[in-house]
C-alpha cells in the first residue's frame, strides 16, 4: 500500500487559508465604526550575554547571545459595543454583572532574532566546519522567529451560557503548556459543571508562527532519518535523509531540521468537563488526544533505485495510516475550606496516559494556613513520558517519588519562608538515587529598601549545591527602581569542570519615563569554575497604554 | 547527629509557639484604600452613643452616592447644626460658642493665622455604590466607626464584608463588578497605591514569597482563578522564555541548574522541552555527543561518564541502564533517539538490544503502544514478522 505523495506543504496551505481570510474580512460589507476599548501593549527586549562551552583542553571559549526581541500584544474588548450599550440601558442597575454576550480579540506577537556566535557561529564536526544551525536544527527557531503565541476572537456569555474562542489559544493546564489553532466552546450548563470541548491542530514547532519548544516532547530532536527499502522485503534499514536533495532548504532554516513527521498535522480534541460557579472548588477532569497522519512518500528525497514504500518500513502495509501522538486523561481539584481559623485548601491531580497504559504523574497536597503563617505538605509520583513517535516510549523507566513541605510567614513586608523537599530514584539495588535539600528564605523592610535573602542547600545524586542569595531594591525616586543583588553557589560532586564556587553580582534599574513607558536594565557580573568572567547585560523598553477610542 | 535534632526540634517548638500566637483579620488592603491623613479630634462614639446621632445625619450624600470616588466624610455645615463654630481670634468668637466650636477643639496643633491641616482621604481602587447599599445598615459593613473616635481605614470593608452578603459574586468570579477592571475584562492589579496581589487563605493563593517558583499546581488546579487577573501574555513572558523574574532562575543559575533540574519542583519541563531546549544548548556548549565537544568517551581522563558506564559488547558495569531506568529525562536531555538506537534496535546486524525490560510482552503498555502508533515500534522491528504483544 502506497499513500500519496504530499501534494503541498502545511504552510502552503495555512497560507492560503489565511489569504482567504483576509479576502472574505476585505469583501464585507462596511459596518458604522463603534467604540470599543483598545489595549496595546509593545516592548523591545534586548539581550547580551556570554555562554561558556565546555573545554577539557585549550583555553575557555565563550559564544555570545546578542538576542532581541519586538514583542506587541493587542486586545480589543467589546467590538459592537454590546456590553457598552447595555451598561448605557441598564444604568440604573450599574454594578450587576454583565450577562454578555461580549465580544473581543487578542493577539500577541512576537519578532525574535539571535545574532550572537551562539546560534550564527561555527561548529566542528570532526576535520570539517558547519554552520551551527545546520548541525543543530533546534538552534534555527531562535536565530530568527516572526511567531504569534496567540490570536484569537472570544465571544463570552453568547446566549448567556456559551464562552467561545477561535483561533490560536495558549493553554496551561493538566496537560501542560500547548498551543491550539482551532476552537473552544464552553458551556454553561446552569448546573455547578460546565463542559467544554475543545478541537483543531496543536500547535509545534514546525507549525507556521509558532512558538519555539511547544511541541509535545521527545520528537523535537528526533533524529531525522527514512526507512531505505533492501533488495528483499523487510531488509531495509533507517539512514540519514539525504538532504541535499530536501525540498525544503533555506538560507535561515537548518538542513538538518528536515524531518517530515514533524511537519504533519496533529489534529486534536479535547473534552473536559469542570466545577463552574462552586466558590470553595475548582475541579476538572478532561482527555486530550493528539494523533498524526503517517508521511508516505515525501517527494524528490524519496526517489530511490527501487519501489520506495514511504517513510516507514511498509512493504506489506504494515505502517498505520495514523498514530497517536498523545492521549491522556488529567483530573485535578482544589478544595477551599475555613475550619475554625483555619483556612484549608487541599488539592490533588493526576494525568494518565492512555497511550502508555500508565500513571503518567500524580500528587496531593493541603495549604493550611492560619493568620500569617501557612503550611503545605506535599506527595508527587513522576515518570516521564514522551511523544508517541519516540523510541523512548517503550523503554523502561520507573516513577520518581517527590515529597515536599513547605513554611510560610507573612506580616506587612515581612515574610518567611521555609522549604524541605526530597526525591528517590528508584535504582534497584544502588541506593544512591535519593535527592533532598531545603531553602530558607526572608524578606522585609530596612528603611526605604525591600530586602530579601534565602539560604539553599541539597544534595544527592548528581552532586551537591550550597549558596544564598541577597537582594535589595531601593525606590529611588517615584520613577526609579533600583536593585542589587548577590549570589554565591559552592556546587560540587557534580562535574570536575563545574566544581567550585561560583559569585555573582546583579544590578537592575526599573525607570518609569511616563504613564506606560518604562525602560529596564539587568547587568549580571559573574565569576564561576565553569566561566572565569561571566557578563550580561539585558534592557527592555515597556510600552503600554490604553488610548479611549 | 543528637545535635541535629536538638536543633530541629527547637525550631519547629518556635514555629509552633508563633502559629499559636498568629491569627485575626489582616484589615482592608492598602491598595485598595490608601493611607489617609485625618489631623481631626473627632469621636463617633460619642455621637452615635450617647447622643444618638445618625450617620446620615452627617453623611448625608452617602444616600445618594453612586460612586466609591465620591468624598462622604461631612463639610462643616452639620457641625453648625449643634456646635457654634469659632472662626478667627478667642476675641471675636460669637458669645454662643463653647469650648467644642473652638477651632483648635476640631483642628488639633491648629494656631491662629497658620493654615488648617488638610484631610487627605484618597479615592479607593474600588466601584461601589453607597445608594445601592442605602437599605443596608452603615455598622453592617463600617463595623467599628460607631464606637471609635477617629473612623480610619481599619473601619473600611474587607471582602470578606462584601462576601457576607454577596456569596453569589465571588462564586461566579464577577470580579470588576466591585474591582476596577482592564480593557479585556481582567482585574486591573496595578493601582496608584499598590498592586492588587491575592492575600492567601480561602479569597485566594498568596503570590508573595516563592509563589513565582510554586504556582505551578493552582494553576493546573483552578486555571479560572489565574484569568480573572491574568492574560496569557502574563504566562508566556516567562514560560515561552521572553523574561525571566528575576528571582526565579538567581544570578549564576547556570551552575546549580544539575542539580535543580533532579529537584522536580518547579518542573523544567513546564517552559523547556528537553529535547529542543536542552539538547541544542548542551550540544552549543560542548555538553553532548554532537557537536563540538572535548569530552572523550573511553579515554579515563576526558569521559564525561565513567569507563565502563555503556558499552556494545555488554563489557563493563553499564550502569547505564539503572541510571536511565531510574531518570531517562536526564539521559534525553543531552542525547537523541540515534545515540540509543546504536544498541537498542532489533535491525538485523546490530546488537540487537532491548530497550523493554522484563515483564513487556503481555504488558498493557505493550499493547497500548502498538495499537496507539505502530510508528514507533517500526523504528525497531522492521522485518516482516509481526512483534506482537501476546506470549
Amino acid at each position: 500500500m502506497t499513500r500519496p505523495a504530499r501534494a503541498t506543504c502545511y504552510g502552503a496551505r495555512v497560507a492560503r487559508a489565511l489569504a482567504a481570510a483576509i479576502v472574505a474580512v476585505a469583501l464585507a460589507p462596511a459596518a458604522p465604526a463603534r467604540a470599543y476599548r483598545l489595549e496595546l501593549s509593545a516592548r523591545t527586549i534586548a539581550k547580551l550575554y556570554e555562554l561558556p562551552a565546555l573545554r577539557m583542553v585549550g583555553g575557555d571559549l565563550s559564544l555570545s547571545r546578542r538576542q532581541f526581541r519586538q514583542d506587541l500584544t493587542v486586545t480589543a474588548w467589546d467590538l459592537g459595543d454590546l456590553a457598552a450599550r447595555r451598561a448605557r440601558r441598564q444604568r440604573a442597575l450599574r454594578g450587576l454583572p454583565d450577562r454578555g454576550p461580549v465580544v473581543w480579540v487578542t493577539a500577541d506577537l512576537q519578532l525574535d532574532h539571535d545574532f550572537g556566535a551562539w546560534t550564527m557561529g561555527q561548529v566542528a564536526q570532526g576535520a570539517d566546519r558547519v554552520d551551527a544551525i545546520d548541525a543543530i536544527p533546534e538552534l534555527a527557531s531562535g536565530a530568527v522567529g516572526f511567531t504569534i503565541p496567540y490570536a484569537y476572537l472570544a465571544i463570552d456569555r453568547l446566549g448567556g451560557a456559551l464562552d467561545v474562542r477561535l483561533g490560536r489559544q495558549l493553554r496551561f493546564d493538566e496537560f501542560g503548556g500547548a498551543g491550539l489553532d482551532g476552537a473552544l466552546v464552553r458551556v454553561h450548563t446552569g448546573l455547578p459543571v460546565a463542559v467544554e470541548l475543545e478541537a483543531g491542530l496543536r500547535v509545534r514547532d514546525r507549525s507556521p508562527l509558532a512558538i519555539a519548544g511547544s511541541d509535545l516532547d521527545g520528537l523535537a530532536g528526533a533524529d531525522c532519518r527514512e526507512y531505505v527499502e533492501g533488495a528483499t522485503p523487510g531488509t531495509g534499514t533507517w539512514q540519514v535523509i539525504d538532504r541535499s536533495r530536501t525540498p525544503r532548504a533555506t538560507r535561515l532554516g537548518s538542513e538538518g531540521a528536515f524531518c517530515p513527521q514533524r511537519d504533519a498535522w496533529q489534529p486534536t480534541v479535547e473534552v473536559a468537563v469542570a466545577a463552574d460557579g462552586v466558590a470553595w472548588l475548582d475541579a476538572r477532569v478532561a482527555y486530550r488526544r493528539t494523533r498524526s497522519r503517517t508521511v508516505g512518500l515525501i517527494g524528490a528525497v524519496d526517489r530511490l533505485d527501487h519501489p520506495d514504500t514511504g517513510l516507514y518500513p511498509d512493504e506489506q502495509g504494515q505502517a498505520p495510516a495514523w498514530g497517536d501522538d498523545a492521549e491522556l486523561v488529567a483530573a485535578s481539584a482544589r478544595a477551599r475550606r475555613r475550619v475554625a481559623r483555619l483556612a484549608l485548601e487541599p488539592w490533588a491531580y493526576a494525568r494518565y496516559s492512555l497511550l502508555h497504559a500508565g500513571l503518567e504523574r500524580a500528587g496531593a497536597g493541603v495549604l493550611v494556613a492560619r493568620g500569617a503563617h501557612s503550611l503545605e505538605p506535599e506527595v508527587a509520583r513522576t515518570v516521564p513520558i514522551f511523544d508517541g513517535d519516540s523510541i523512548w516510549s517503550v523503554f523502561a523507566i520507573r516513577p520518581a517519588l517527590d515529597a515536599r513541605v513547605r513554611y510560610g510567614f507573612r506580616r506587612g513586608a515581612r515574610r518567611l519562608g521555609a522549604l524541605a523537599w526530597l526525591r528517590r530514584y528508584d535504582r534497584d539495588a544502588d541506593g544512591s538515587g535519593l535527592v533532598l535539600g531545603g531553602a530558607a528564605s526572608a524578606a522585609g523592610a530596612v528603611r526605604a529598601i525591600a530586602v530579601r535573602g534565602e539560604l539553599f542547600a541539597d544534595g544527592g545524586y548528581g552532586g551537591r549545591r550550597l549558596g544564598g542569595v541577597v537582594h535589595g531594591r531601593w525606590p529611588a525616586t517615584r520613577a526609579l527602581d533600583l536593585t542589587a543583588g548577590l549570589a554565591a553557589v559552592n556546587v560540587a560532586g557534580a562535574s570536575p569542570r563545574s566544581d567550585g564556587t561560583s559569585v555573582t553580582l546583579l544590578g537592575h534599574a526599573a525607570w518609569q519615563l511616563d504613564d506606560g513607558i518604562a525602560v529596564l536594565v539587568t547587568g549580571e557580573v559573574g565569576h564561576a569554575a565553569i566561566a572565569p568572567l561571566a557578563v550580561r547585560t539585558l534592557a527592555v523598553l515597556d510600552l503600554a497604554f490604553e488610548p479611549d477610542m | 547527629m543528637r545535635g541535629a535534632w536538638l536543633l530541629l526540634v527547637a525550631i519547629a517548638l518556635a514555629l509552633a509557639s508563633t502559629w499559636a500566637r498568629a491569627g485575626g483579620d489582616r484589615g482592608p488592603s492598602p491598595a485598595v484604600f490608601p493611607a489617609q491623613r485625618l489631623p481631626l479630634v473627632f469621636s463617633h462614639a460619642q455621637h452615635t452613643g450617647p447622643l444618638a446621632i445618625a450617620c446620615v445625619d452627617c453623611h448625608a450624600r452617602a444616600l445618594t452616592s453612586t460612586s466609591a470616588i465620591d468624598l462622604l466624610t461631612p463639610t462643616e455645615q452639620p457641625c453648625r447644626r449643634c456646635h457654634a463654630i469659632a472662626r478667627g481670634p478667642a476675641a471675636t468668637a460669637p458669645p454662643t460658642a463653647t469650648a467644642t466650636g473652638a477651632c483648635a477643639a476640631c483642628h488639633p496643633g491648629w494656631t491662629p493665622g497658620a493654615a488648617v491641616a488638610r484631610v487627605a482621604i484618597p479615592p479607593p481602587g474600588l466601584k461601589f455604590s453607597h445608594a445601592a447599599h442605602a437599605a443596608t445598615g452603615c455598622v453592617t459593613c463600617h463595623a467599628g466607626a460607631a464606637t471609635a473616635d477617629l473612623a480610619t481605614v481599619a473601619a473600611l470593608p474587607t471582602m470578606d464584608t462584601c462576601a457576607g452578603c454577596h456569596a453569589a459574586a465571588l462564586t461566579q468570579r464577577a470580579c470588576t463588578t466591585c474591582h476596577l477592571g482592564t480593557a479585556g475584562g481582567r482585574v486591573r492589579t496595578a493601582l496608584a497605591d499598590g498592586a492588587l496581589i491575592p492575600r492567601g487563605g480561602v479569597t485566594g493563593p498568596d503570590h508573595g514569597g516563592d509563589f513565582a517558583r510554586d504556582h505551578g499546581a493552582i494553576a493546573r488546579s483552578a486555571p479560572a482563578a489565574c484569568a480573572t487577573c491574568h492574560q496569557e501574555r502574563d504566562c508566556s513572558d516567562c514560560h515561552a522564555g521572553a523574561i525571566r523574574a528575576m528571582d526565579f532562575h538567581p544570578a549564576g543559575y547556570l551552575a546549580m541548574h544539575a542539580v535543580d533540574s533532579r529537584r522536580g519542583g518547579p518542573d523544567c519541563g513546564t517552559c523547556h522541552k528537553t529535547q529542543s531546549f536542552c539538547v541544542a544548548c548542551h550540544e552549543r556548549s560542548g555538553v553532548a555527543m554532537r557537536g563540538a565537544t572535548d569530552f572523550r568517551a573511553g579515554d579515563p581522563q576526558r569521559a564525561f561518564h565513567p569507563l565502563g558506564w555503556a558499552s556494545v559488547d555488554r563489557a563493563g558495569p553499564n550502569r547505564h541502564a539503572a541510571a536511565a531506568r531510574a531518570n531517562l529525562a536526564e539521559c534525553t536531555s543531552c542525547h537523541r533517539e540515534d545515540t540509543c538506537l546504536r544498541c537498542h534496535t532489533a535491525e538485523a546486524g546490530g546488537p540487537r538490544i532491548s530497550p523493554h525490560g522484563p515483564g513487556w510482552r503481555g504488558s498493557a503498555r505493550c499493547r497500548a503502544l502498538a495499537a496507539g502508533n505502530g510508528r514507533m515500534c517500526l523504528r525497531c522491528h522492521i522485518s516482516l514478522t509481526p512483534v506482537g504483544c501476546d506470549g
